[in-house]
């Protein structure tokens, strides 16, 4: 008992959670990444209310599911962003839902968004990939984005973008393939733990 | 779906845009496939998409109600630590420090069944303490959050540990350890309510024990 108690690392948190289920690991992994959750659900729904419902939803699927968690899946970080990520765009597909012209709507939405992509750089020049995301040709680029921030569906953005459903797809996989490809090569720590 | 209509909507699949029926179709085979490895690196550029975002603080309420549900998933305890006999002076401390007037009731809802907050105060417990505190209980989300002041040092190896009393036991209501500051704001275990009296001692780390084995440093009665 002279020892300084050392602080749980992320897995700790989480394994602490799936066998004991104890509520502090959670607040605790909670106090670590709640802002980055909240910053992210607020990203793609706007709306403060629906973000912290999102947050809260989300976090609460870590409690339940912390179990489901591995190794190999990447870091306890990118495993929760993940979860409140899925978390805000079911919220955002059920109010796009509601709408009563979607085209409509997803035409003037995608026009009036904030400049994801230039506020996105901003943060991943600082991770050493802003090289990455620059290079991507914009058409790719732009369809990630439609796709990760927006929440649109692969059909979605056919539709919206007016090109064939495969475009789309190639578009996704090949960008993500480069971002993959430029971050083993920038040699940017990808946190595991 | 097979491995090739898989890969061709992998990087959908991690960003989140398929509809449900593929979602569940690509679960599914990657359930029972590993000839997808390139989902891994999509998976961590994914990651580094939601890294990108500016963390924003949520407003405290999210935690609240984030850990009184939680609280609430949680079989209920049903042990209940006695306090040791060896330590029944200290539970008359804190019963005559809150006697003396030391423990002041600032506001508990009339019957116990409104759902207005309830808050209670902690003064020092025994001399050459410094520390206060404030118990606020949320009756609607069934949280309760103490917030201390003016923290004494914590030596090596030991947390401080939140204590509920009522009838000379005392219930293990949650430990903390501040990490360098002198104010501390953590969630209770449990509900004050139908407790005498809340106290704070310092208790051996990680964990804490079962019952107390220091005299309580500061205190509140929540009658």
């Amino acid at each position: 008992m002279t020892d300084e108690p050392a602080v749980p690392d992320d897995a700790q948190l989480i394994a602490a959670i799936a066998q004991r289920r104890d509520p502090d690991a959670l607040a605790r992994l909670y106090d670590l990444y709640g802002g980055l959750a909240y910053g992210l659900a607020l990203r793609i729904l706007v709306d403060p209310g629906a973000a912290e419902e999102a947050v809260q939803e989300g976090f609460f699927n870590v409690w339940r599911n912390a179990s489901q968690y591995t190794a190999d899946r990447g870091s306890v970080r990118g495993w929760v962003a993940s979860i409140v990520h899925h978390q805000a765009i079911d919220r955002l597909r059920r109010l796009r839902s509601r709408r009563l012209d979607a085209s409509l709507e997803l035409t003037e939405e995608s026009g009036q968004r904030p400049d994801v992509w230039g506020e996105v750089v901003a943060s991943l020049e600082r991770q050493s990939i802003d090289r990455a995301l620059s290079a991507l040709p914009q058409d790719q680029r732009k369809t990630i984005e439609l796709a990760y921030f927006g929440g649109y569906s692969q059909s979605q953005i056919a539709d919206l973008l007016r090109v064939p459903l495969g475009t789309v797809k190639g578009r996704l996989r090949l960008g993500m393939d480069k971002l993959r490809a430029a971050m083993a090569d920038s040699n940017l720590e990808l946190r595991t733990d | 779906m097979d491995c090739r209509e898989v890969d061709d909507v992998l990087a959908g699949a991690v960003l989140g845009a398929l509809n449900p029926d593929e979602q569940t179709a690509v679960d599914q085979h990657l359930a029972s496939c590993d000839q997808h490895p390139q989902i891994r690196g999509f998976q961590r550029v994914a990651d580094e998409l939601a890294a990108s975002v500016k963390a924003v603080p949520p407003r405290a309420e999210v935690k609240h109600k984030l850990m009184a549900r939680v609280y609430r998933d949680v079989e209920p305890r049903t042990a209940k630590f006695a306090w040791r006999g060896a330590w029944g002076w200290a539970v008359a401390a804190v019963m005559a420090a809150i006697a003396a007037g030391f423990g002041v009731r600032d506001y508990v809802a009339s019957s116990q069944l409104a759902s207005a907050p309830a808050q209670w105060q902690l003064q020092p417990s025994v001399a050459g303490v410094q520390t206060t505190g404030t118990l606020v209980y949320l009756p609607r989300e069934r949280t309760a959050t103490l917030t201390l002041r003016q923290l004494p040092p914590l030596p090596l190896g030991e947390v401080f540990e939140i204590w509920l009393i009522k009838g000379g036991a005392a219930q293990p209501a949650g430990v903390f350890r501040p990490l360098g500051e002198t104010t501390a704001s953590v969630i209770v275990k449990g509900q004050p309510l139908g407790y005498e009296a809340v106290a704070v001692t310092r208790e051996p780390a990680p964990n804490g024990s079962a019952a107390p084995t220091t005299a309580p440093f500061v205190s509140g009665s929540l009658r």
